[in-house]
């Protein structure tokens, strides 16, 4: 099974950074906003301790502007205030004479100030739109905020920067209270009016180092949250993946088990139907469910140790590139190669690797190419007995594949065991039957009887018949019942005993029918043990037939001994006479042996008469042609002047040598041929050719002459194609169109064939001549006949005609005949068999 | 270099009677007046083809012919027999022999060599 993907692995993982972003919003926000209100936080309380030094320096100065300033003993650090100078109770001295000066309510808050400042960095500033000292002055942060409180604002607190240190800046407007008039009425202050500020300026660094700190440790527990938070998120989502992952594995599986059971089912279903079937059918499904492109399913027999190849899926056989012959069914172990480990190992093998092994082969040269392989043998009683093979899957092949195809091979083993036996069974049965219905057909009575008791077991039809009993009542008889020579169960268990020891025996004796008819009988007796019983058969045959055919031969036989010595008395004079009849005879052999001897003469001479008119031929036909060969020769040499230029003189007494040579040489062959048929000894031959090519040919060497006579010549086509002798079609053809032309001399000829029933051929040569007298025309076959004998007008061998009458006979396997009217022309009619048989 | 042809014919005119032939169509002709003697010209000359006299003394051209081809030699030299055609058999015989083909007597100076040719040319390769 490859390898799961999971198509809902990519929305895990979206949903995953969804949530992670999500988580990291959620993480960096509450960070920000816890910042931030760290911030607002400290910027509150900073501005609280602002409004609680302001107002704990309020109340201060209040008192002291109530008691109307303070006595303070005169210092270093406390110079009577010259802008006090005008009161007249400034300065004072104690009775001990310590000096005491005022302290006006704004000079001991100064005072304390610049203490404060000094001691713990806040610092305080009264100021004024209107100062009285110039160190009062506001500064920049203060006017503005004075501007503020004269618009109506109630206080003013900012961050800000003074001499580049960070502080909290705080003030609130002085207003001006019935207190204060006692020293400052002079600057035309009315109670309530705004007499100028007190800024508190509180150091921000401590706070920011709070802050920092603050900052760092929310930032850090940010993080740290965030950190568990992330891998929190992202192990629980592996685990969702990995249980997904198994999810989809499980359902593979879970497949993949139901498609190897329903195969199982398909197969085991398949119980009927030949055997081939049901292993190409488990061989098909086995290669389908391990996606696999190539399957074998062998037998292996351990006696013999060969593996005898039986069958290949389909894609096996259509890619093999050997013919079936080539393919050997049986091979030897030890010939196969790596692909039979299953079967020495005993064990299913795995080759995910095949074309790297060394030790491969038993894959003749031919055979497709095999890169993995999966074999499993099927065992019996720790023997292989076959082997189920799958090959080249894309992916290697598994345990999961052994399993599967462990079940198919096995389930398939124990179907075709179960077949065969069924087919065994089936076979049992029909035996049993045939032997059960030969038993009842058999013309002999059948008997089966137990050897002890002497009853009868069994019985076949004619037992019954012969006896006169029905089956019923004959089963519960014994043979003593039925045989009065066994007269007692002793005398019964004797035989079975004498049986046991020389198993057949055949014993005449009687049989006693139903009426008490007694009848002589053959019996053929025989022991017989089956499943672990004795039993005595026997075929009783009835042959009171033979013992009366056995007498009347006895009867004949004494006729006949009678007759015998009749005729040896009559035979005795005979033979008298035969003696003297002999006699007479061996007078005439005597004479027939000399008429024998004179027909053997007779027969040599004749067969030597044979063997010289072969000779003859033979010879004839070399010696006579020998001479012509150069007559004619050297006559077309020098005819067409290869030996040297001719006059016309020279030319025309060469040509008349030619033509007279050819015509001596055309009577040679007319007459050897006659020989030759005469002699019976005309060779034939048989082609197929064309009739139309043939007449073609024919009429070409005429056309010449045919010109020059001023005929026509009309042969249409007949698309005839013939199997019979071509040459000696021709000549016959050649020679009635010859004389066609030689007795015609006006008009034209015809040459026309056609079909006729019975698969003949008639050949029609028609001539506009001169004719044939009807008287003539009974010799005109007849040889050496020239019917214008004294007329050397047209010249002629007077052989033609009769030659090609006898070729046709002999030759062709048909006629020629004549039709003709003095004047108006003839008609020669060759019939032939289209296709002759010989 | 003329092709070569060797003709084995014990008659003196009819060798004559080929040999204008063929040395019409440009053949150089080497001759032979016996069997025995024609088989060894064939294996010593290798003559382009041979045209063999079925009639020889001392062996036929039947016999010839055999002996010509059981010779081993390393080009299948055609062999054209010339006949008058007698008797029944003779057909078969001569081709059975080895030889590619047959003239029938009388040859006919003007197209013995074209006929010659059509049966070279038929031989397969």
């Amino acid at each position: 099974m490859p390898a799961p993907t999971i198509s809902s692995a990519i929305p895990i993982r979206r949903a995953l950074a969804l949530v992670l972003t999500f988580w990291t919003l959620l993480i960096a926000g509450s960070l920000f906003w816890n910042l931030w209100a760290e911030q607002r936080a400290m910027l509150h309380q900073v501005a609280i301790e602002a409004e609680a030094n302001f107002e704990k320096d309020v109340a201060f100065r209040r008192w002291a502007a109530q008691q109307g300033g303070v006595y303070v003993p005169v210092s270093s650090q406390v110079k009577p205030n010259p802008y006090l100078a005008k009161l007249p109770e400034r300065d004072l001295t104690t009775s001990s004479g310590r000096r005491l000066t005022l302290v006006n309510p704004a000079y001991m808050t100064r005072q304390v100030y610049e203490l404060a400042a000094r001691q713990y960095g806040i610092r305080g500033h009264i100021t004024s739109s209107k100062p009285i000292r110039p160190e009062n002055r506001p500064d920049r942060w203060e006017s503005q905020a004075l501007a503020a409180f004269s618009r109506g604002e109630k206080s003013c607190s900012t961050l800000s920067r003074i001499d580049g240190q960070p502080f909290f800046r705080f003030m609130r407007p002085f207003k001006v209270e019935q207190d204060c008039l006692g020293c400052h009425d002079s600057q035309g202050y009315r109670v309530g009016d705004v007499a100028g500020g007190v800024s508190i300026s509180i150091p921000m660094a401590p706070y920011y180092a709070v802050r920092r700190a603050q900052f760092l440790t929310m930032g850090a527990w940010h993080f740290l949250i965030y950190l568990t938070g992330c891998g929190l998120l992202l192990w629980a989502g592996a685990i969702i993946r990995r249980r997904l992952l198994d999810n989809e594995h499980a359902r593979r599986g879970l497949d993949l088990d139901r498609q190897r059971f329903e195969a199982l089912f398909a197969i085991a279903r398949r119980r009927g139907g030949p055997e081939r079937e049901l292993i190409d059918f488990a061989l098909a499904e086995s290669v389908r469910l391990s996606s696999s492109e190539l399957g074998y399913f062998h037998f292996y027999h351990p006696d013999s140790q060969e593996i005898e190849l039986y069958a290949w899926n389909a894609a096996a056989r259509r890619d093999c590139g050997l013919t079936p012959a080539e393919i050997k069914t049986r091979y030897p172990l030890a010939e196969t190669g790596v692909w039979t480990d299953c079967i020495r190992g005993l064990t299913p093998v795995i080759h995910n690797d095949l074309q790297t092994l060394p030790a491969r082969q038993g894959c003749p040269a031919g055979h497709v190419a095999v890169f993995r392989h999966l074999g499993i043998p099927i065992l019996e009683q720790g023997q292989a007995r076959a082997v189920l093979g799958v090959a080249n899957k894309p992916g290697p092949y598994t345990e999961d594949d052994i399993l599967q195809l462990n079940l198919f091979a096995a389930t398939l083993w124990e179907l075709l065991k179960a077949r065969r036996v069924e087919e065994e069974l089936q076979g049992e049965r029909q035996r049993l039957a045939l032997f059960r219905e030969l038993m009842e057909q058999s013309n002999d009575a059948v008997f089966i009887a137990d050897p002890e008791t002497g009853r009868i077991l069994d019985v076949n039809l004619q037992a019954c018949r012969s006896l006169g009993y029905d089956r019923e009542t004959l089963l519960g008889l014994t043979v003593m019942d039925v045989d009065p020579q066994v007269t007692e169960v002793a005398v019964w268990q004797q035989r079975s005993q004498a049986l046991r020891d020389k198993p057949n025996a055949i014993v005449v004796s009687e049989h006693r029918r139903r009426d008490g008819e007694l009848f002589p009988v053959e019996i053929y007796a025989s022991y017989l043990t089956h499943g672990g019983r004795g039993y005595v058969l026997g075929t009783v045959r009835d042959i009171s037939d033979r013992r009366r055919a056995a007498e009347e031969l006895k009867r004949y036989q004494t006729d006949l001994e009678g007759m015998v010595a009749e005729r040896t008395a009559a035979l005795n004079d005979k033979t008298l006479a035969l003696e003297r009849s002999q006699e007479a005879l061996l007078y005439l052999l005597e004479d027939v042996n000399d008429s024998q001897r004179d027909l053997q003469a007779a027969n040599q001479r004749l067969t030597e008469l044979d063997r010289l008119k072969s000779m003859f031929i033979a010879s004839m036909s070399h010696e006579l042609r020998t001479p012509l060969n150069s007559i004619i020769g050297f006559s077309t040499i020098l005819l067409n002047e290869w030996s040297g230029p001719l006059n016309p003189e020279q030319k025309t007494n060469q040509a008349i040598v030619l033509k007279n040579g050819q015509h001596l040489l055309a009577l040679i062959n007319d007459v050897i041929d006659l020989s030759k048929v005469e002699a019976g000894m005309i060779e034939s031959s048989r082609e197929e050719f064309d009739l139309d090519g043939l007449i073609k040919e024919a009429a070409d060497g005429l056309r010449a002459e045919i010109g020059r006579k001023g005929l026509t010549l009309d042969a249409p086509d007949c698309r005839i194609t013939l199997v019979n002798d071509r040459r000696r079609l021709l000549q016959c053809l050649i020679n009635l169109l010859g004389n066609a032309v030689k007795f015609t001399d006006r008009g034209g000829i015809t040459v026309q064939a056609s079909l006729l029933a019975g698969e003949r051929v008639a050949i029609v040569v028609r001539d506009t001549g001169i004719g044939i007298r009807e008287e003539d025309q009974a010799r005109l076959f007849a040889p050496f006949t020239r019917l214008d004998s004294n007329n050397s007008k047209y010249p002629g061998t007077g052989l033609g005609l009769y030659l090609s009458r006898k070729l046709a006979l002999e030759v062709l396997g048909g006629e020629i005949t004549v039709r003709s009217l003095p004047g108006e022309g003839s008609v020669f009619t060759i019939t032939i068999p289209q296709r002759r048989r010989t | 270099m003329n092709p070569r042809a060797l003709v084995i014919e014990d008659n003196p005119d009819n060798l004559r009677l080929i040999a204008y032939a063929l040395n019409r169509s440009g053949y150089e002709v080497l001759s032979a007046a016996s069997g025995e003697q024609g088989v060894e010209l064939a294996i010593r000359e290798r003559p382009s083809f041979i045209v063999m006299d079925i009639m020889l003394p001392g062996i036929d051209g039947i016999e010839a012919t055999r002996r010509i081809r059981g010779a081993g030699l390393n080009y299948p030299v055609p062999i054209i027999a010339m006949t008058s055609y007698a008797l029944r058999g003779d057909r078969e015989r001569i081709m059975a022999a080895g030889c590619n083909g047959y003239l029938e007597k009388p040859i006919n100076p003007l197209q013995v060599v074209a006929e010659i040719m059509e049966i070279v040319r038929a031989i397969p390769d």
